[in-house]
């Protein structure tokens, strides 16, 4: 649950800028330390799903158009 | 039955206030004056209503000597987190985003309650946007556990938790993401109820995830959940979510009796998938005899990992939380707690198909769960691994760290309780889960309710 984080701490803090933040150096380096919790999260949902797996909630057109 | 009123049930208080043994003015008067001498140690309330709260007694205590009783709500005193809008009271979310934030309507909860003849007492910590703390650089400090002032209250409803267990309020409305009316009451050692997802109206609450919302109350008892439940279920058209199932009377089949109920013991989720610690387990296993005494019949169950569960929910709650916040967080990251926004910043690479993947998972779960409730009339399983830790233990990224106990039923809506089973050598509670079917709260609170009245846990208050 709490190997290294899979990308570097400067190819972290490239992707938080993409997505519009720019955190300060003492937060950028506790949420890159919890990088590998966020990553094991991830790993968790992925399963061998088939392509027809729908998922929980499925927009209903007609429910909406009645 | 106590002789403090701020150790009342609500049960107890609503049938004195009906026959006209209590006025509902010298009971607020003694919640007043209860939060005026015990809140500054508890930081549990963010704005007390006094004048409010003597006006809406006053109220009560006309209209019941004119014979109009409006039900057991009526007269009794309650506070909401301050996440629910509440019309004229301002609403802060516990953010510096919304510490002016003065709403001109009330969230549906908070008119039903009015409308109940309830008191309102006031505006109760929350972690920020019921998602961030606890946090220290907010508008207001974090609230305190009344068993020990050092230790954390569980999380987001903290002060609905410190309140109801401190006996500040008599019941309490909390919100239910992952966990946040379930937790506090594992380490307030109170009742704290979600209802199945859609049975209360979200309509005037502060989201953090659409999908996983839940409003519920917290009181000192099953029972008194009960009576609470009963004025703010129902059908909302303004709560996209809402249901129109039927609304049952949910104290009538409280009568101790459980004999043939079937329970699922979902042992693996603490004992297993994680470890809970031996006071918690001890707790756990000295339940059962009990509910087997009672006549219900207790087996050991088998669900997928806690894991699943837990990463489902965390992956739905920090997307569509970022979803509500990406606006502000980018514009005035600044006027966010530090908890708040570093771990929705760190959920910001997760991706659609991160939240696709969860929300497919989140169907298969929530069939096997509905699929053994089709055995079992409930599931039992802890409420937390171990009792309240110290405050400033309670690291910025604990909610990754550890799977929640209580997020697989945020996953498949399932109604569930939290009630106090046991006490740690230090004197802090501990407690149990009870999980019913979609839309059986009145089954869960059956058998809260009996578990309760077979044990003394109920009896015992906090030390403040």
């Amino acid at each position: 649950m709490t190997d290294a984080p899979t990308i570097s701490i400067g190819e972290f803090k490239s992707r938080l800028h993409a997505a519009g933040f720019n955190p300060d150096d003492k937060s950028l380096k506790e949420m890159y330390a919890a990088l590998p919790y966020l990553e094991a999260l991830r790993a968790q949902v992925r399963r061998e799903y088939v392509h027809t797996d729908e998922p929980a909630h499925v927009f209903s057109a007609l429910e909406s158009n009645p | 039955m106590t002789d403090a009123l701020h150790h009342l049930t609500i049960a107890e208080a609503s049938s004195l206030i009906e026959r006209q043994e209590l006025s509902p003015v010298a009971l607020t008067e003694a919640f007043l004056g209860r939060i005026e001498s015990v809140d500054p140690k508890l930081n549990a309330f963010v704005t007390v209503t006094g004048e409010r709260a003597l006006d809406d007694a006053r109220t009560a205590e006309q209209e019941i000597a004119a014979g109009g009783y409006r039900g057991p709500l009526h007269g009794i005193p309650i506070a909401l987190k301050d996440i629910y809008g509440t019309a004229g009271i301002r609403t802060t979310s516990q953010s510096h985003l919304h510490v002016d934030r003065t709403p001109d309507r009330d969230s549906r909860t908070a008119a039903l309650l009015r409308a109940a003849g309830t008191v309102m007492l006031g505006k109760l910590t929350t972690h920020e946007f019921a998602f961030g703390g606890p946090s220290w650089d907010l508008p207001f400090p974090p609230a305190r556990n009344p068993w020990n002032t050092e230790c954390f209250t569980g999380g987001s409803s903290s002060g609905s938790g410190a309140a109801t267990a401190a006996g500040l309020a008599m019941g309490t409305l909390g919100s239910d993401t992952g966990g946040s009316i379930r937790m506090p009451a594992f380490f307030c050692g109170i009742s704290g109820l979600k209802p199945t997802y859609g049975r209360v109206s979200r309509r005037g609450v502060s989201p953090l995830a659409y999908s996983l919302d839940h409003c519920g109350p917290m009181t000192w008892t099953a029972r008194d959940a009960a009576l609470m439940l009963q004025v703010i279920a129902g059908y909302d058209a303004e709560d996209p979510a809402s249901s129109n199932c039927p609304v049952p009377d949910y104290t009538s089949t409280l009568t101790g009796d459980i004999q043939g109920i079937k329970v699922g013991l979902i042992r693996h989720f603490y004992d297993g998938d994680e470890h809970a610690g031996d006071e918690v387990k001890t707790a756990m296993a000295g339940m059962l005899p009990i509910l087997e005494d009672l006549g219900a019949e207790v087996e050991e169950i088998q669900l997928s990992s806690l894991h699943d569960y837990s990463a489902c929910m965390l992956i739905i709650m920090l997307c569509e939380a970022l979803a509500v916040h990406e606006r502000d967080l980018r514009a005035t990251p600044q006027k966010y707690g530090e908890i708040f926004r570093d771990r929705l910043m760190l959920s910001s690479l997760l991706t659609g198909m991160d939240y696709v993947q969860a929300v497919r998972l989140r169907r298969q779960l929530t069939v096997e769960v509905e699929d053994m409730l089709k055995r079992f009339d409930v599931l039992l399983t802890a409420g937390g691994y171990a009792p309240a830790p110290k405050l400033d233990q309670v690291s910025k990224f604990y909610i990754m760290q550890n799977p929640l106990l209580t997020a697989p039923f945020d996953v498949t809506g399932s109604p569930a309780i939290c009630v106090r089973n046991g006490f740690s050598a230090s004197g802090l509670p501990v407690g149990a889960q009870i999980v019913g079917r979609a839309f059986d709260e009145a089954t869960v609170l059956r058998v809260a309710d009996a578990y309760e009245q077979a044990t003394d846990w109920y009896k015992r208050r906090p030390p403040i």
